[in-house]
């Protein structure tokens, strides 16, 4: 069961991948932050294996929290999940550390295919 | 928008309503239903942003997104309350809305991702074609009286020098739900189109 950690600040969104992944029974979320501080100290703390981040949080822009992970050294996989949807903005998070990029909305069947592929 | 010419004014028009047409693919998603934008109102790009649909009596949803970057606005998506509760039954699933507590959670949430998502698929579609860094803050949801809502998008014109504005409202099988969609950009935006006109221009010369 890989361990799943989930930052976003809006609820909706937080249940329906939550829901979305539960119902694999391949994924356990183990945690979930509203903000970008949050998701760090989470992230930090757990070292889950799949972590989905939203790209605007209330405190801090998703891109940003991927870089500083990475350079504290957190291997796990981050699929970003944002309605910012712009071409340079995905290249951005893809280049900074991110394995994957969803744009909302999204089916939750989509969602998981996607998260199973980095896999 | 008297400073552009009928020409830049046609790739804008055409531009702004490639933006709108990406939102109402967005709320479809959540309606379960194909929405469309009202076209039988051409006079989107010279709205006046304070003739807003009174809604009856009811109070409105209102919802607020700054977009933030390299061009400055904010767009305001409008619900009555009927709206904003078909919306609620539309969208959330059964599990949701059979759970009081997950519905209190919930109530506002959905309304708050439907804005954050549609008025993204806009601002995505005006980032790409202009080439300018811009993006949708965290929205907000007001909840007031009509004279409320005039007042705030009287406060924000005035403060802001917004000078371009345009606005839709989206149309369903349901013919009581008719949310309206009003976006204003401060002058950059002019200077982005102006860009983006010469871009078309020169392109199609070559």
């Amino acid at each position: 069961m890989k361990k799943v950690l989930i930052v976003d600040d809006s609820m909706y969104m937080r249940t329906m991948i939550s829901s979305a992944l539960g119902a694999t029974g391949r994924y356990e979320v183990i945690a979930q932050a509203g903000t970008g501080s949050q998701g760090i100290e989470l992230a930090l703390e757990y070292e889950p294996d799949l972590i989905t981040m939203d790209n605007i949080l209330p405190d801090m822009i998703g891109i940003d929290i991927v870089k500083e992970l990475r350079a504290e050294g957190v291997s796990s996989k981050i699929i970003m999940i944002s309605a910012v949807g712009q071409d340079d903005v995905v290249q951005e998070g893809m280049a900074n550390g991110a394995q994957d990029y969803l744009v909302k909305p999204f089916t939750p069947d989509v969602l998981v295919e996607r998260i199973d592929k980095l896999f | 928008m008297n400073v552009l010419t009928k020409d830049q004014k046609k790739h804008a028009k055409e531009l702004i309503s490639a933006g709108l047409q990406k939102a109402a693919e967005s709320l479809s998603f959540f309606m379960n239903e194909k929405i469309n934008l009202d076209t039988s109102d051409d006079r989107c790009l010279d709205c006046d942003p304070l003739d807003l649909d009174r809604k009856g009596q009811e109070k409105i949803h209102l919802l607020i997104t700054k977009v933030v970057g390299e061009i400055q606005g904010v767009c305001c998506l409008i619900f009555s309350a009927h709206e904003a509760d078909h919306l609620r039954n539309v969208a959330l699933p059964d599990e949701i809305k059979n759970s009081p507590e997950m519905m209190a959670e919930m109530s506002d949430g959905i309304l708050l991702e439907v804005d954050n998502i549609i008025s993204a698929s806009v601002i995505t579609h005006f980032s790409n074609s202009l080439k300018v860094k811009i993006h949708g803050d965290v929205p907000a949801l007001k909840v007031v009286t009509y004279d409320e809502m005039i007042d705030f998008v009287r406060e924000e014109i005035s403060d802001k020098l917004f000078l371009v504005s345009f606005k839709t409202s989206f149309g369903s099988s349901n013919v009581q739900f008719k949310p309206e969609f009003l976006w204003l950009f401060e002058a950059n935006f002019i200077d982005a189109v102006t860009k983006y006109h010469e871009a078309s221009v020169q392109s199609t010369k070559e």
